[in-house]
């Protein structure tokens, strides 16, 4: 415990950047293993205008790039000691209450960033991967809007289903018909 | 002379009743979607890209220009009203925009800020008119080995600028654009690289689909992640300004418009930086600095004037070098391209009147905006009242329809997806998005040239640190590159100490 808590300094935004630092040299490296089973010589070409030559570059300063977060986040706990001194914005918001005492209402699930986060990529997915292309669009995007409308709390799930159904109707009308637009 | 008659010839071409209607109503979309905090000019021109594919190139470019001009001018009403920016590039509007408002002049201030972005837009037009053919000449002597560095320069001032307290995250993201644009076959041996054996990858990634992605579905998931929905409440009275508040200003005027026009030609910069950049220099030469952030009248209109100066100054390099000068210029680029229209130094010999054309829409788009900015200010607040949770889907659903519409293919909304999750993910780190789509873009012409420059020197690579124009996109890139790496620290140190 003692370990990770001097790894990771305390800081949020180090602990990240050691993961996205990471991310990004694996990344780095598969680009890098791509361009090593390319062809580096053959028929009309030589190794400086072999087809693997730029990626390589690119992935080899992505790779040097990510190790310097690397490195930075385990050792330079100075800049983001500054980071965090230096973060400015506007003035706050200044609300009357109203606002966060409606948040308050909303079920527990819909009170954490976290899962409304989790719930509109997967709403979205949904859409995305299972409803497109299986149903018909008309359908298809009814069912997304009136889900997405009634579980955030939009309306009563028949205006949620009444909202989908019209914009999905209009999406239709206003770009397969008017603007010839192929839709999926 | 000549290029002002095309001008004319060309705006009145333009002046037909379909014009009208698609300059209107592009307008209007483009305000409303700058007003909805979280939906950028970014997110808007893509979207309108893949639904105008079908229209004539001049109408597509029309409806985009107006949308672009339309999203810059409309975000400042949420940054006064809710002091949330619909934009980036209102941000700077926020720090006395809000403070006008709660002192009971939110009508006065949205009436103050359209008039300085229609200001600021015009300032842009007249430049992109009279730069734009002079830097055309001097873009004619760019060959593959300035072509190859100036997509170096690019990508490493705007990793620098966009990501000014961490560049390492702005370099990385643009490095990533730069590989990811590597998908594909290459475009002289037409070999495949890294397609992993899929038919969808042989033509690589398509723009749209990762521009919806990292903006419009980023976007969405940003604004539905708070539970607290902030909601208009302040009374929008007297929205004309007074010509005695403009003409007092005229130096922050101009100061600002000529900030916002040379941010925009830097690549992919982009307008909340001119708007930040303007709001500076104009606090520092104000008489009465400690009134900024408190509801001052110059503040305001410089980071409008500043904002909407850029959209001109973007799209000048887009004209003559095919390089984006900022995000939404980006995507007017791909629009062109989509519409068979190939910008670059060979632009005014292959289609002499699209530089008029383009100014002709520009100017178009810009009167529509300044009057329907200035004359449906109540209605189009209205939009603010409607809930997060009606707006956002249907924004997916457009996203969605945008991605697709291009190449018809459910891969592409695929691709917007997870660029959506990318784009989202890269925000809560602080990675920017605009280096990493314009490095998308100046990927393959990097690629091309390199490679190109390297088998016409047989392998010699000196002409890119002997040729005049390289050297000095080197000097500005390696000046670029200290500024900001901690060497130029290092070095200031070492002297401090031998000094």
């Amino acid at each position: 415990m003692a370990t990770s808590k001097k790894l990771w300094g305390g800081s949020w935004l180090r602990r990240k950047d050691i993961y996205s630092a990471i991310g990004v040299m694996c990344i780095a490296a598969f680009f890098l293993l791509g361009t090593a089973f390319m062809p580096w010589k053959g028929v009309g070409f030589t190794w400086y205008s072999a087809p693997g030559l730029v990626p390589a570059i690119l992935a080899f300063l992505l790779f040097l790039s990510g190790l310097l977060l690397f490195l930075r986040a385990l050792f330079n706990r100075r800049f983001y000691a500054r980071l965090a001194t230096e973060e400015t914005g506007g003035p706050p918001v200044e609300d009357d209450g109203q606002e966060v005492a409606a948040a308050k209402d909303l079920p527990p699930l819909l009170q954490s960033e976290r899962w409304r986060v989790i719930l509109v990529f997967a709403l979205c997915a949904v859409y995305i991967f299972l409803l497109i292309g299986r149903l018909n669009y008309i359908l298809a995007t009814t069912i997304y809007m009136a889900a997405f409308i009634w579980i955030f709390k939009g309306g009563e799930w028949y205006k949620s289903l009444l909202v989908g159904l019209a914009t999905a109707v209009a999406v239709w009308a206003l770009f397969y018909k008017v603007f010839a637009v192929i839709l999926p | 002379m000549t290029s002002l008659w095309t001008f004319f010839q060309e705006l009145f071409r333009l002046c037909t009743p379909i014009t009208i209607l698609n300059i209107l109503w592009a307008a209007t979309f483009g305000m409303v979607v700058g007003m909805l905090p979280g939906l950028t000019a970014t997110m808007g021109v893509a979207l309108l890209t893949g639904l105008t594919f079908r229209f004539m190139p001049d109408q597509a470019m029309l409806i985009l220009i107006a949308t672009y001009v339309g999203a810059i001018t409309g975000g400042s009403r949420s940054a006064i009203l809710l002091n949330i920016p619909g934009t980036p590039a209102n941000a700077a509007s926020c720090l006395d925009g809000y403070p006008l408002a709660r002192q009971g002049k939110a009508g006065y201030a949205i009436g103050l800020a359209a008039t300085a972005s229609a200001i600021g837009t015009f300032f842009g037009l007249l430049c992109l008119a009279t730069i734009s053919p002079l830097l055309g000449k001097i873009a004619l002597k760019f060959t593959s080995w300035e072509f190859f560095v100036l997509a170096i320069f690019g990508v490493v001032i705007c990793a620098n600028l966009t990501a000014p307290k961490d560049p390492l995250k702005g370099w990385v993201a643009g490095l990533f654009g730069l590989l990811l644009s590597q998908v594909g076959q290459d475009p002289i041996q037409a070999f495949p690289r890294f397609t992993l054996g899929s038919l969808q990858l042989m033509g690589g990634f398509s723009l749209i689909p990762i521009m919806v992605g990292a903006y419009g579905v980023g976007e969405i998931v940003s604004v539905m992640r708070s539970p607290i929905n902030y909601t208009v409440k302040t009374h929008i009275q007297r929205i004309i300004p007074a010509l005695s508040d403009l003409l007092r200003n005229w130096k922050h005027i101009l100061r600002s418009g000529i900030i916002g026009v040379f941010v925009g030609i830097i690549p992919g910069v982009g307008e909340d930086t001119a708007a930040w950049v303007s709001y500076d220099f104009a606090k520092r030469a104000a008489k009465k600095p400690e009134l900024f952030g408190k509801g001052s009248i110059e503040g305001l209109i410089a980071a409008e004037t500043g904002d909407n100066a850029c959209i001109g100054g973007a799209i000048i390099p887009v004209l003559t070098l095919a390089v984006p000068g900022s995000a939404p210029a980006a995507v007017l680029l791909a629009a062109m391209w989509l519409h068979g229209i190939r910008p670059g130094p060979l632009l005014p010999i292959e289609q002499p009147t699209f530089i008029a054309t383009t100014t002709a829409v520009f100017f178009l788009a810009t009167l529509a905006v300044t009057l329907l900015s200035l004359m449906f200010v109540r209605p189009m607040v209205k939009v603010l009242e409607v809930p997060r949770s009606i707006l956002m889907p249907i924004v997916f659903v457009l996203c969605g329809v945008g991605s697709f519409a291009i190449n018809g293919r459910i891969f592409d909304m695929y691709l917007m997806f997870l660029f959506g999750l990318l784009g989202y993910y890269m925000r809560e780190n602080n990675y920017p998005a605009a280096p990493l789509v314009l490095g998308f873009i100046l990927g393959p012409m990097a690629d091309d040239n390199f490679r190109r420059a390297m088998i016409i020197s047989g392998g010699d690579p000196t002409p890119f640190f002997t040729r005049p124009i390289c050297l000095i996109l080197w000097l500005a890139t390696i000046l670029a590159f200290l500024s900001r790496s901690g060497l130029g620290n290092l070095f200031r140190r070492r002297l401090g100490s031998h000094a």
